[in-house]
């Protein structure tokens, strides 16, 4: 199998999972409307989650860019820093249907239902800020990880490298249970070899 | 043939693991979370583990920690799979006895290319 007929497979197995899960997370939003329950957020926050990371791989790239806006908010959520209010599921739902936009255009049109997507990330953006301001560091991780995701998004199609060798860290040995760092290469060792260094 | 087994609630995830490694000869077992690849591994022997980090019943952080516990698995090389870049998360993974870490979005010939390094 080359690599056209690899991302063609992984691209169809993909649409058959990110259905499954579209529909998960709408039984889960019109659950957690009745009853906000601390494993239902968990379970939204993880399909989301799931969205994200596999779409991010098969390069649907607004997919998964839109998916980390509703994955913030489930974080916060999941992490007791706000409430899921009938507001929220609301929003969720619609981004939901706007996930499934994205999940039928391969292609990635830039320009699709960008007007809709704006208005979502900007409701979305304001459920997580009011918790966020009092924590600057939150604040700041999280364009920072949008910013990845953009680049990998905007610089890729399909299976090109995004990441520079420093995302993987190789420890030397790893002593079993009570592996500490002194157990890692020390940073700069070696280009591939890195322990734990920032991408 | 080193066998590894992927760990994955991410069926998409699997595959493109499966794919990529079979096609460099490995042979490929597959779990969907954490308690499957517990199970999985408790009967048999495998060269390696890679492994999602956020999954249902047991997440990779907690998988990790309880391979490691296992005396034949206290030094196979385990990677963690994960969209997870922050600081903390990966001092997590080092902590638990994770021997490698590879972010997502990844592709084919860097996944390869880690997993012929912590092969041994």
């Amino acid at each position: 199998m080359d690599h056209k007929e690899m991302l063609t497979s992984l691209r169809s197995a993909f649409q058959v999972e990110a259905a499954d899960l579209l529909n998960e997370v709408d039984s889960s939003l019109l659950q957690l409307e009745a009853n906000p329950d601390g494993e239902i957020i968990h379970r939204v926050f993880r399909a989301i989650h799931t969205l994200k990371g596999s779409g991010a791989m098969v390069g649907l790239e607004r997919l998964s860019r839109f998916a980390h806006r509703v994955e913030e908010v489930f974080e916060a959520a999941r992490d007791g820093e706000l409430r899921v209010t009938p507001e929220l599921t609301d929003l969720a739902l619609r981004a939901c249907d706007l996930l499934r936009v994205f999940l039928a255009d391969a292609d990635s049109t830039p320009d699709l239902e960008s007007g809709t997507e704006q208005q979502l990330v900007t409701a979305l953006k304001a459920f997580v800020k009011p918790e966020t301001q009092a924590a600057p560091a939150v604040q700041a991780a999280g364009p920072a990880v949008a910013a990845l995701g953009v680049r990998s998004a905007a610089d890729c199609s399909g299976f090109h490298v995004c990441r520079s060798p420093a995302s993987v860290f190789l420890a030397r040995r790893v002593s079993a249970t009570n592996a500490s760092s002194t157990d890692l290469h020390p940073a700069g060792a070696g280009n591939s070899k890195r322990p734990f260094a920032r991408p | 043939m080193k066998t590894i087994l992927a760990v994955d609630d991410s069926a998409t995830m699997r595959q493109m693991v499966a794919f990529t490694l079979q096609g460099a000869g490995y042979e490929v077992l597959a779990a969907v979370d954490g308690v499957d690849a517990l199970k999985q591994i408790a009967g048999r022997h495998v060269d390696m583990i890679i492994t999602d980090l956020n999954m249902p019943n047991m997440n990779g952080i907690e998988l990790i920690r309880q391979a490691r516990s296992l005396a034949p698995y206290k030094f196979v090389p385990i990677l963690l799979l994960t969209t997870e870049s922050a600081p903390e998360k990966k001092q997590e993974g080092k902590a638990a006895g994770a021997t490698g870490w590879i972010v997502k979005p990844f592709n084919t010939a860097q996944l390869l290319a880690t997993v012929q390094k912590v092969m041994r």
